[in-house]
Order: C-alpha cells, then sequence, then structure tokens
C-alpha cells in the first residue's frame, strides 16, 4: 500500500492549489445572470458555463451556505481563472469572496451595459483574454499526495456494496496511503452505518460530531413530520435489490475503505489536513458533487449499479460500475467496470488497484467519458427555505 | 383602457386551452437527465434543465411533481418528451399517464432504459421530430379573452394602486389573472383580497385568483407557467433582476425607474410612472406578447427557471 508514495502525477500549480485541469469557468451570480453567462461561454470555448436557480432573494436565510458553495466552486484549482457574471453592481461580492480565496476572478454586472446583449458583448473579449492566458498555464510535477478525491455513489445497486463500493474503498486508501485526501459525503446514506465509521475516528471528538450530523440530519426531517423511507431507498435502488436505507448504507460506506476518519466538514467546506474527511452533505447526488469539488476535490470517483450520465463542469468524474451488464448497456456512461469482482476474474484488492491506477491517469489528463460527453451538471444544495 | 375589447388570436390545444406559444418542451424529470434533455432540444424545442426530481420527500416531492406536469400541462406547449433517468424518486411514468389524461401531446423515455445518455439522445431526437410534426400541424386562430390568463409575479414594494389598476383591466376584457406571491408579499386591492387561493403551481380557477410563493421571482414565474398562465406579467421590485421563463413570453417590469435604466434591454416596461398609464401599457403588451410579439426575455433567450422546494433535497 505504500507503493504510491512520492509518485508524482502532472498537474497546474495555484494559488487556489494544485489542479488537474485548467478550464475557465464563467459562473452567474444569480438565475437572471444564467442566460448570459451561457452565451459569454458559448463565444469564447473551451470556457464552461453553469447556471443554476438561486436568485438571491433579500433576506434569504441560506445565503451564506450557497456563496460559499459558489465561492468555492469558482476557486477550485482546477479552474485557471472565473468570471463571475452579476446583474447589479452588488454582486460584485461573490467575485470579492472569489477573489479572496486566491482565485484569478473578473466581474460584470448586466446592469453596468445596460442589460444582457451589451454585457455578452463585452464579457466576450473579456473571457477570450482569460482563455488565452489561461492557456499558457503549463503542467509540471504534481505530488499525488496534492490530489483530493470525492467519493460518490448513485443510482446504487445490490452489486454496489458487494463490487465497486468496497474497490473504490480499496482506492481511497491507496490514496491516504500516498498522503492524499478522500472525502465521503453523504449524510443521508451513512443513516444506519455511522457507528461503522464513527469507530474509525482518528480523535473522539470527530466519531462524536459524526453521530452528532447524522442525527441532527435525522430529527430535522422527523421534526417536519417526513420520513426519510420516502426517498431512500429511491424506487431504482429497490428495482436494483435494495431493501432498506441501512442496506444502502452498508454498501455506500464502503467507499471510504479503512483509513481513519480526520475529521467531519461542513457542506463545501474545505479540510484542513489530509487523509480520510467527511462532508455533510444531501444523498442528492449533484448538489453533493458540487459540494464536494467546492470543498477542493478536484477528482470525483462515482460508483453506480443502475448506470448515471453524471459529470461535473470542471471535474473529472471516474465512473465504476458495480455490474457488467450495466458497464456493457451503458457503455458511453461509465468509464470502469468492476463486475468481473462477480466471477471471480478480479478481486475487490486488484480492481480497486484499477480503479487507483485509472484515476492518476485521469487527473494526469485522460478524459472520463462524462468529459467527452460535456456532462456538466451543476445543483445548489439548500437546507432553509422561505416558508410558502 | 378606453375599450375592454381586445384581440387574441392562439394555438388550440386538444385539453381545451389555448396557447400563445408552440412551443415544444423537452422536460427531465430528474437532474440528471438534464443535460441529455438540452441535447435532444438544440434549437427545436425548449427545455426546462433544473436540478430536482431525486431525494425529494413528503409535500416536497408532491409540489416538485405538481410543477412538472403543470409546466408540460401548459396550453403553450404543443408536446412534450419527458425524459427520466429511470432511478429517481420522482418517476417519470406516473408524470407521463397524468399529461396523458390531460390530454397533451407527450411522449416518454428513460435513459437507463435506453442504454445511456448517447442513445437516450439519439431516441429523444425520433420522438421529438414526431412531437414537432405534429405540431406544426396547429395554427393560430381567434381567440375569446376567457382563454387568456394572465400570471402576475408580484415584487418587493409594488405598489396597490398599480396591482388594483391592472387586475381591473383585466377584469374588464373578461381574461383571468393570478398573481404569485409570499404571504403577505404585497397589499392586496380590497377588490381582490378574497381571491382564492392555489397550491405552488397548482391548476387556478378562472377570474382572479392567488399563488403563494416565495420572493424569488424566477420561482414565481415556474408557478405561474405551471397554474396555466401564458402570459406572465413580472413585477420586479427594487434588487429584483428579470427573469425568463422557457414556455411563457414574460413581460418585464421594472418597478423601480432607475433599476429600468440600468437594464433597459432585458425590460419590457418602465414601471415607475403614473399606475393607470403603466397598467394600460402592460395589459397591451401582455396582449400583443400572447398574439405573438416577443418579449426581452424571450429576446435574448432567457429559459430560466427556478423549482419552489419546501423541504430541503435528502
Amino acid at each position: 500500500m505504500t507503493d504510491s508514495v512520492g509518485q508524482t502525477i502532472r498537474g497546474y500549480r495555484r494559488a487556489t492549489g494544485w489542479g488537474i485541469r485548467n478550464h475557465v469557468l464563467v459562473l452567474p451570480a444569480r438565475t437572471a445572470a444564467n442566460v448570459a453567462a451561457s452565451r459569454i461561454a458559448a463565444a469564447a470555448p473551451p470556457a464552461v458555463a453553469v447556471a443554476h436557480e438561486w436568485d438571491d432573494p433579500p433576506g434569504d436565510p441560506d445565503r451564506a451556505r450557497v456563496a460559499r458553495t459558489l465561492a468555492g466552486f469558482a476557486s477550485s484549482p482546477n479552474v485557471g481563472a472565473t468570471l463571475i457574471v452579476g446583474v447589479f453592481p452588488d454582486d460584485r461580492r461573490l467575485a470579492d469572496e472569489v477573489a479572496a480565496r486566491g482565485q484569478q476572478v473578473e466581474f460584470v454586472a448586466l446592469a453596468d451595459h445596460g442589460g444582457t446583449n451589451a454585457t455578452v458583448a463585452f464579457a466576450t473579449d473579456l473571457v477570450r483574454h482569460l482563455v488565452g492566458e489561461v492557456s499558457t498555464h503549463v503542467p509540471v510535477p504534481m505530488p499525488v499526495s496534492e490530489l483530493m478525491l470525492g467519493l460518490e455513489c448513485g443510482g446504487s445497486d445490490a452489486w454496489s456494496g458487494v463490487t465497486a463500493n468496497p474497490a473504490l474503498g480499496v482506492a481511497s486508501d491507496l490514496l491516504v496511503a500516498a498522503g492524499g485526501t478522500s472525502i465521503l459525503a453523504e449524510t443521508t446514506e451513512l443513516i444506519g452505518a455511522e457507528h461503522l465509521l464513527a469507530a474509525r475516528a482518528a480523535d473522539p471528538a470527530v466519531g462524536a460530531r459524526l453521530i452528532e450530523v447524522v442525527h441532527a440530519f435525522e430529527s430535522e426531517l422527523a421534526a417536519l413530520g417526513v420520513d426519510i423511507r420516502g426517498a431512500q431507498p429511491a424506487p431504482g435502488n429497490i428495482e436494483g435489490g435494495l431493501s432498506t436505507i441501512e442496506e444502502k448504507s452498508l454498501g455506500s460506506v464502503e467507499k471510504s475503505g479503512t483509513a481513519p476518519l480526520q475529521g467531519v466538514l461542513e457542506f463545501a467546506d474545505r479540510p484542513s489536513g489530509r487523509g480520510l474527511y467527511f462532508m455533510d452533505t444531501p444523498g442528492q447526488d449533484i448538489e453533493q458533487m458540487v459540494g464536494m469539488v467546492a470543498g477542493g476535490c478536484q477528482i470525483i470517483a462515482f460508483t453506480t449499479g443502475r448506470g448515471t450520465p453524471t459529470g461535473s463542469p470542471i471535474a473529472p468524474c471516474v465512473k465504476i460500475g458495480s455490474n457488467s451488464p450495466t458497464s456493457m448497456r451503458q457503455a458511453g456512461d461509465i468509464d470502469i467496470d468492476a463486475g468481473p469482482i462477480l466471477d471471480g476474474r478480479e478481486t475487490v484488492a486488484t480492481m480497486g488497484r484499477r480503479i487507483f491506477d485509472l484515476l492518476l491517469e485521469v487527473a494526469n489528463g485522460r478524459s472520463t467519458v462524462s468529459e467527452v460527453r460535456e456532462q456538466r451538471d451543476f445543483a445548489i444544495s439548500r437546507t432553509l427555505h422561505e416558508a410558502i | 383602457m378606453s375599450s375592454a375589447s381586445v384581440q387574441l388570436s392562439g394555438f388550440p390545444r386538444p385539453g381545451g386551452g389555448i396557447g400563445a406559444r408552440n412551443h415544444l418542451l423537452v422536460l427531465p424529470t430528474v437532474v440528471c437527465a438534464g443535460m441529455a434533455a438540452a441535447a435532444i432540444a438544440r434549437d427545436d424545442a425548449v427545455v426546462v434543465v433544473h436540478q430536482h426530481g431525486c431525494d425529494h420527500v413528503g409535500d416536497d416531492a408532491t409540489q416538485a411533481s405538481r410543477v412538472l406536469v403543470g409546466m408540460a400541462a401548459n396550453p403553450n406547449v404543443a408536446g412534450t418528451l419527458l425524459l427520466g433517468l429511470g432511478c429517481e424518486t420522482i418517476q417519470g411514468r406516473p408524470l407521463f399517464d397524468e399529461l396523458t389524461a390531460l390530454d397533451t401531446a407527450v411522449r416518454y423515455l428513460e435513459i437507463q432504459n435506453c442504454g445511456g445518455s448517447a442513445n437516450a439522445v439519439e431516441s429523444g431526437r425520433t420522438e421529438l421530430a414526431a412531437l414537432i410534426s405534429a405540431a406544426e400541424m396547429i395554427h393560430r386562430g381567434t381567440t375569446a379573452a376567457a382563454d387568456l390568463m394572465v400570471g402576475i409575479a408580484v415584487g418587493r414594494t409594488v405598489p396597490v394602486a398599480l396591482l388594483e389598476s391592472l387586475l381591473e383591466r383585466v377584469v374588464a376584457t373578461g381574461a383571468s389573472a393570478i398573481m404569485a406571491m409570499p404571504e403577505g408579499g404585497a397589499a392586496l386591492p380590497a377588490a381582490f383580497s378574497a381571491a382564492p387561493v392555489v397550491d405552488y403551481g397548482g391548476r387556478a380557477p378562472s377570474g382572479i385568483s392567488l399563488s403563494l410563493s416565495s420572493t424569488s421571482m424566477a420561482e414565481q414565474h415556474a408557478a405561474l407557467a405551471s397554474s396555466g398562465a401564458q402570459v406572465i406579467v413580472s413585477l420586479c421590485g427594487p434588487g429584483q433582476a428579470p427573469t425568463g421563463s422557457p414556455i411563457c413570453p414574460v413581460v418585464a417590469v421594472a418597478i423601480d425607474g432607475g433599476m429600468y435604466a440600468a437594464l433597459r434591454d432585458d425590460f419590457d416596461v418602465d414601471g415607475s410612472g403614473d399606475p393607470s398609464v403603466v397598467a394600460d401599457d402592460v395589459l397591451a403588451r401582455a396582449v400583443a406578447a400572447f398574439n405573438g410579439e416577443l418579449t426581452a426575455a424571450e429576446l435574448r433567450g432567457a429559459e430560466d427557471f427556478a423549482l419552489n422546494r419546501l423541504i430541503r433535497s435528502t
């Protein structure tokens, strides 16, 4: 497990950390700027834009969480430069939050140009310059220990906990053994398995915090009078053979391998050290992925039994199939098949090593299938809502 | 208005409504299907790329389903291709059944049943082509004012006099209106204070009604479109940016003159003047928009969508 120590890959050294991609991101500060951001990026390839449903309504109780998410995402080390597209001049506060994290950032506001059309014309030139400048960034040798991996599962089936998730756990252990960082998330999908992870806490306070986070989530929903079992397991999980939320959780936690748990992170927060961390996120795949990337993950490993197309606009997402029929049927959505564990052609350990090698290859520049398809999923996680 | 009569011409639907537009809609039932939906729609259909559909619980799941169905059932939509992933919380099949029962032209595909995204996009293009052929047979015809439902998104600090002038004019034409606003978000004119309240995104009755919503204008637009409004009048208060809608023309009105000046290309009407003059202008724009005139949001391609959530994703 120690043969990856000192191993190097190639990456981009930035004020925001080590990146493995060299994107230019165009990020709207609010929904009303979505169309401008999309038109700007389309006119200045290969810049990427995302769209979101956050309108920044005055007095939004969730503002801090959403702003942390957007600022963290925009200052991912996979992004060489970001353009924030606001509507009002005051939207600059988001650009300021991004700049404070060390990211190169530009800002335009629709209201400074009379509206969308003139802003698009102005900002397209700006982004073309950013694209040109960022294209001069060259990758240099990067220690594997600088990699931060986001662990995710979506559309799980009964095989996920037997093949893909434990194999990813082995890969995660290899990364942690090499001095890197791995983030497990999906608070919902820890329900019923939280004690197993808490027992691996490097410090009793970390274990206590983990239990607290899971219980807080359960009681929050209970206080609303809803049963989490209405959404978990999801219809496809059940069709795939998962019977209960606990069974799904026991499979889900396998992604974290056996490394000690170093800390529990708030949504979209960056870990302060290395090793395995847990981030408090919903199980909703895209909200979770955005939170992990905003927290600094340069790469995502995503296991699936049912087959999902998921990808991130700025981080490669390596998709791992839990079974060969799905992996073959949805070959365009899945990068590596963990199904051979089932017929004995691979073991969890050998498959874990193959996944780890693929992660390094992808970190080095190999495109994932979701990158090739330009699958740019984005969603904002909210916890507080205005009562209506 | 000097005359209460308006001339309207719209697209008749089998379910009985009249559309201001003849849109084809590609509607993902879940966030995971959004990119494939956009790849199917290209420039041939509108698409609602949204961030929901999985891990909803309780009333929040019901509300999200209601809005997805409501968007597809809006008379502005000539036909809908529903695109599911397969494993999600909000299953597409029941939505398809509901839309079929409402006599809408709807087709349904699941990515996991198609063998992945690339195959789903290919099959989706075929399904969409069939919907387009059917939609091309539908033409505008003279429409009674009673078939018009104006959605009014009521932003912050909208003067009660403006709301009153606008509602009076809508009533005088014989059309209906539904207002979206947060509870107690604006003073309601006395004559309309007892208007029936519909759920967020629920089907609106004829006459004047009220849809509860959040303060987000984009979330209000989604409610109004889902409730059946063919044209949305968006009364944006200070600090409330103009947004569009994937399926409804939006007449964007700046209540604040300074905001209008700063964003004049993205607004249709400066709403800071005399309320009765503004109301005349707004209604005339809404009627013209119904009849086919493109609004500022349509011209800039703003197919904005935001869904109100009652409970966080799990």
